[in-house]
Parts: structure tokens; sequence; C-alpha cells
């Protein structure tokens, strides 16, 4: 092989922890630096003000991010009772609220499961969203009143974590799109004593958990002492531990020809699993489906074959 | 499915083989690789796919050659189709001056190869000595057999990767499409742009495609846009931006995603060509740019609200 088949041999995914501070771009360009090569993608940015799991894709691989990013958000939030500010965390403006010290846990509790569900949330002021082609954090910035419209989100799951009040940890696990100070803002308006975020950690993204992720710190020293190949995590390997389905030999000769198979419970359409022969074999990457006449179906996206 | 980008690289046993640049995979294509797919796997056999980059047209002539499918969407393509190896060799002035012999005792080496599938007008080494007739002679010595398969034609005629790039690079994406059997995607990572969108309202997404890729003719496209396990409507634009820069040689693609507001940068994303809407025109004033942009996003939702 010559150095470019070499280079393009190099195909997987770097699952960094994200310090606080840096954005998603600063973490691709240190990827891009440190392995040499300009082919580097992450599968969804990460606020600077947030540090967790961040995928980078490297060199073929960050094709497949059509396979290994989710649209859901895992994070630990740090809430802090009794205040508010205008951008909903610590970095605004801080008006006093009335002491919390009078709340209890399963009174919060009672609060924090109310947003569970398809609920309907506003956007901080200070945020991106645009407000008639205009960003609302602009707008908020020079004094301008923003009127922001509420939007759909899905928040699949609440959990306190510590309760350590006037602070709490909260495990959220929501939809895309889902803003967790908002979440904090209007907590603590329910509960009536003021919230804020005070602290955001991603703790899954996609398959990929903080137990799978390196400190960006290890992998720059790794980058430096030339070792960092051990932190890659191959392309196939990428694709790991989506729930299996076994497929009998003749569904799993339909699925190689790019046929779909039967599948069933409605529920759950475009849950994505790997399909297996009954050998135990992996055959395809397949999304459940919904056809036009409700029947449901397992639609083979990417198909696997051994050589063996 | 394995992939590897040299013969060494690959130790087979028994392999059913055929060999042939495949670009596109399109539907012709895909008849002979599953004939050669059931055929190998009815006989308990790897079924097996050489084939080269560059094009060895390109490497020939010296004529640059845009492709339907980089070697990965290629051998993702075969894979899918049941191609249980691909080899992708890096064709070279060198390779192309191996004797016909030489060349095959090279696969049945490295491949174990068994049978060998081709089209009725394919040939191989040296000058082209090795045709069919030469190639079935050869494998008398070296104990492979050989088939011949004869021109794959349908409704469409016999389907040529050179018409298809023909079609594309005149903007017919919708017949391209149809003979290819997918809609043409284009897909790379998402680079910082000039902005001039974003100070418009048109934010753009600027992929950074890969430089050997079939470009479609300038102008305005309705496309699907692929980003990690969504979808979503795009207005996509390829073509030197003459409102802005007149200056520009190679032409980008940008793409406007419908009803999104988020930061995608150093994301990969993919479009899907559907339908071509108009011509990229320079405007003499940017208001009526902003209004054609209006009818393009218009247009696009029509159309790609009949084509899931």
């Amino acid at each position: 092989m010559n150095s470019q088949d070499v280079k393009n041999a190099i195909s997987g995914a770097l699952v960094v922890d994200k310090p606080v501070g840096m954005t998603s771009h600063d973490v691709v360009q240190v990827i891009r630096n440190g392995t040499g090569l300009r082919r580097a993608g992450h599968t969804g940015t990460l606020d600077p003000r947030a540090s967790g799991v961040l995928v980078i894709l490297v060199g073929p691989a960050v094709r497949l991010s059509e396979y290994v990013s989710a649209s859901d958000k895992r994070y630990q939030a740090i809430i802090r009772l009794g205040g508010t500010t205008d951008t909903f965390d610590a970095d605004g403006k801080f008006t006093p609220s009335t002491d919390p010290s009078n709340i209890t846990e399963a009174q919060f509790e009672e609060a924090l499961q109310t947003f569970v569900g398809e609920i309907e949330q506003t956007p901080p002021p200070y945020s991106a969203v645009k407000v008639q082609g205009r960003k609302a954090y602009e707008m908020a910035r020079k004094g301008e009143e923003v009127d922001l419209e509420p939007r759909k989100i899905t928040v699949h799951h609440l959990e306190v974590l510590e309760w350590t009040p006037p602070e709490v940890v909260i495990d959220v696990h929501c939809s895309s799109g889902t803003y967790v100070r908002s979440l904090a803002n209007d907590l603590g308006k329910k509960l009536g004593c003021g919230a804020y975020l005070v602290g955001l950690r991603r703790t899954k993204s996609g398959r990929f958990t903080l137990r799978d992720s390196v400190p960006l710190r290890k992998l720059q020293e790794a980058f430096t002492a030339g070792n960092w190949y051990q932190y890659l995590i191959p392309a196939a390997e990428a694709l790991g531990d989506w729930p299996a389905v076994e497929l009998n030999p003749d569904e799993v000769e339909g699925v190689r020809h790019g046929h779909r198979v039967k599948a069933k419970d409605a529920d759950t359409v475009n849950e994505k699993v790997r399909g297996v022969s009954t050998q135990g074999e992996l055959v395809a990457l397949m999304v459940k489906m919904v056809n036009e006449d409700g029947s449901i179906e397992w639609q083979p996206k990417k198909v696997f074959f051994t050589s063996d | 499915m394995r992939h590897y980008h040299s013969l060494e690289e690959a130790s087979l046993k028994n392999s059913w083989l055929t060999v042939g640049v495949f670009d596109g995979v399109h539907r012709g294509h895909r008849q002979i690789i599953q004939k050669l797919v059931h055929d190998a796997h009815a006989n308990g056999s790897p079924a097996v796919v050489l084939t080269f980059h560059p094009h060895p047209a390109s490497v020939l002539t010296g004529r640059e050659i845009q492709c339907l499918t980089t070697p990965d969407e290629r051998a993702e393509i075969l894979g899918s189709l049941g191609v249980d190896v691909i080899i992708t060799q890096r064709f070279t002035p060198d390779l192309s001056a191996v004797p016909a012999h030489e060349y095959m005792s090279r696969l049945k080496a490295s491949l174990g190869l068994s049978r060998l599938l081709i089209g009725y007008d394919f040939a191989l080494g040296k000058g082209r000595e090795g045709n069919a007739p030469r190639l079935t002679e050869i494998g008398k010595g070296l104990g492979y057999s050989v088939e011949i398969i004869p021109a794959v034609s349908d409704e469409s005629g016999v389907i040529s990767s050179t018409a298809i790039r023909k079609l594309i690079s005149t903007g017919n994406i919708a017949e391209a499409s149809n003979l290819l059997g997918y809609p043409y995607p284009m897909g790379g990572l998402v680079m910082h742009g000039a902005g001039r969108g974003r100070q418009i309202n048109f934010p753009t997404a600027n992929i950074d495609y890969p430089a050997q890729k079939a470009i479609p003719t300038n102008g305005i496209y309705a496309c699907w846009a692929v980003l990690g396990d969504e979808r979503f409507m795009a207005a996509t634009n390829i073509g030197f931006n003459p409102t802005f820069t007149p200056e520009r040689t190679t032409p980008s693609l940008e793409a406007y995603l419908l009803d999104f507001d988020r930061d995608i940068y150093d994301q990969y994303l993919k479009v899907e060509f559907v339908a071509r809407l108009r011509d990229e025109v320079r405007y003499n004033s940017v208001e009526a740019l902003i209004n054609q942009i209006h009818d393009d996003v218009n247009q696009t939702r029509a159309i790609l609200s009949t084509h899931r």
C-alpha cells in the first residue's frame, strides 16, 4: 500500500469527552491536526458551555454518520433553585427569587415529571433560534423584545440523580431541539422558586456513552506520543450494539437482496436494529417502516457479508 | 462485506469473481452482480468483485473522468447487493501493461479464483489481449472456468455509466436516477462558507464534496438532505453564485434545508437529487434573488411532498 492507501484505511470513530469552553468545531480542528486527516466531522454539535460526549468520525467513516448518529440526546444537568437569569443559565444577569429551602425532594420530583412526554417549549431569548430571520440572541443583546414561538419537543425521561438543594442533578433524555436551559427555567416557574442551569454534560450520543469516551487532553497527549490509534473505534465496531432481530434463512436471503421483511409493533417506527441470522451472523442494519397500507416492515439500510 | 484496497490484502479460497469498473453500480451492473451473488452462494463460494480506482479510462487517456460513485460508495452499494468481498485495486499505467496470463495468475494466487463472470465485450491485460476467448483458454491452464454474460438491456436499452454521467452533467437528474435505480447522491462535510446566504436569511450548508464525483450542471435542484438519522427537504444550488462571485471556477454545492435552524458545521450532510428546478441566473439585485429563492423553496416543497 502507498501512503494514500494507508490514509484511506484509517476509518472510524474517536469518541471525545469535550471540556467546557471549547466549541465542537475547535475539537474537530484538534483532531484534524492530530491525525493529519482533513476528513473529520462530528455527529451533533455540543454547546461550548457543555461538556461530555462528542463523536468524531474520521476518514471514509464520516459517511457512516447516517448510521451512528441518533437525534435523541442524553444529558446530566445541574440546576440551581432560588433565582432566575435572563439567559436561563449561569452566564446571565441574576435575579433572586423566593427561598427554595421549603421545597422537598418529593415536590421537586412531582414537578419534574410533568415535563415528560411531548411538550411545548419556548426557546431561551439568548439562543440561535431565528425570529423573523434574525437570531434571538442578537435581538436580546440589543435589548429588543424577543417574541419566541413555543415548539413541540419530546422529553423521554427525567430523573433526579442527586438531591443537594439548592442544587439538583438530573438525568435528561430528550429529542434534538430541546433546550435544557428552558427546561430548568420552566421547572423553576412551576416550583415557584425560580431555577437556572449551572452545568450541562452530555452523557450519551447515539450509542456512545461517557464510558466509551476519552478526555480530549488524553487524546492530545496520544497525538504527541504517536499512539492515538488505540482510541480509534473501527468503522464496523462503531455500528456496534443496535438491538438484534433474528432472521430466518428465507428472510436472510431476501434482506441480502435488499428486500424488506415483515416486522411487528408499529409504535417503534424508525427503530434501528441489526438483522442477525440463526447462526448469529450480522446480515444487515435495518430500520422499521410503516407502508401505506399500514403493514410494518424492516427496510435493510446496510447489508453485510462475511467472506469466510 | 469486506472492502480491500489491494489484492495482497485479500486471501481467499474458491472465489467467484467479476471484474469491472462498475461506476454507479447502475441497474445494468446490478443484473450481473446479482447473478454472481446468487450463483456463488448457491455453490457455497464467496462472491467477489474486483474493481479499480482511478477510472482506467482516465489513467490511460489522461482525461479526467468524474465518477458516479467514489470507491467507498461503490463498495457500499455492491455490499448491499450481497457481494462478500470488494477489492478496489489502484489502476496505474504499470498495471495496464501486465500481460493477461500474469494478471490471471495473480488473481488465482490471491483469490483462489474458481469461476470468472465477464461481459461478452470484456477485455483486460496489456493491449486488451485478455478477451473472453483468451481468458477462457488461460483458465484451462490455471484452473478456473469462465462464464460470458450477454449484453444486459431492458426497456431503457443498454445502460451505460458514460450515458448516466452525461445525463448528470446536462442536469437530466430524473433520467439519471432512473437508470441508476436510486437518486444520485452527493455528500460531504459541511464547511464554513462565505456566509452570504446567512446575510439574506437563507443560510446554506456548504458541502465539501469529493473532487472525483460527477457534478450535475449548474442550477437549482430539489433534493432530500440526509443528516444523521433525519431527512429534510432542501433547495440545492450548484454553481458559482454569479450574483456575488462572478470569478469562481469550481462549482460549489450549497443546500438550503427547509424548516431548519440548527448549526451543522463539521457534520456530514448528503443530498439526493430529485428534480432540477432552473438554471443558475445572475440577478441584478439581491431582492430579485431573494424572491427567486422563495419560489425555489415553494417548488421544492411541492415536488418533494410527492417524492418520498
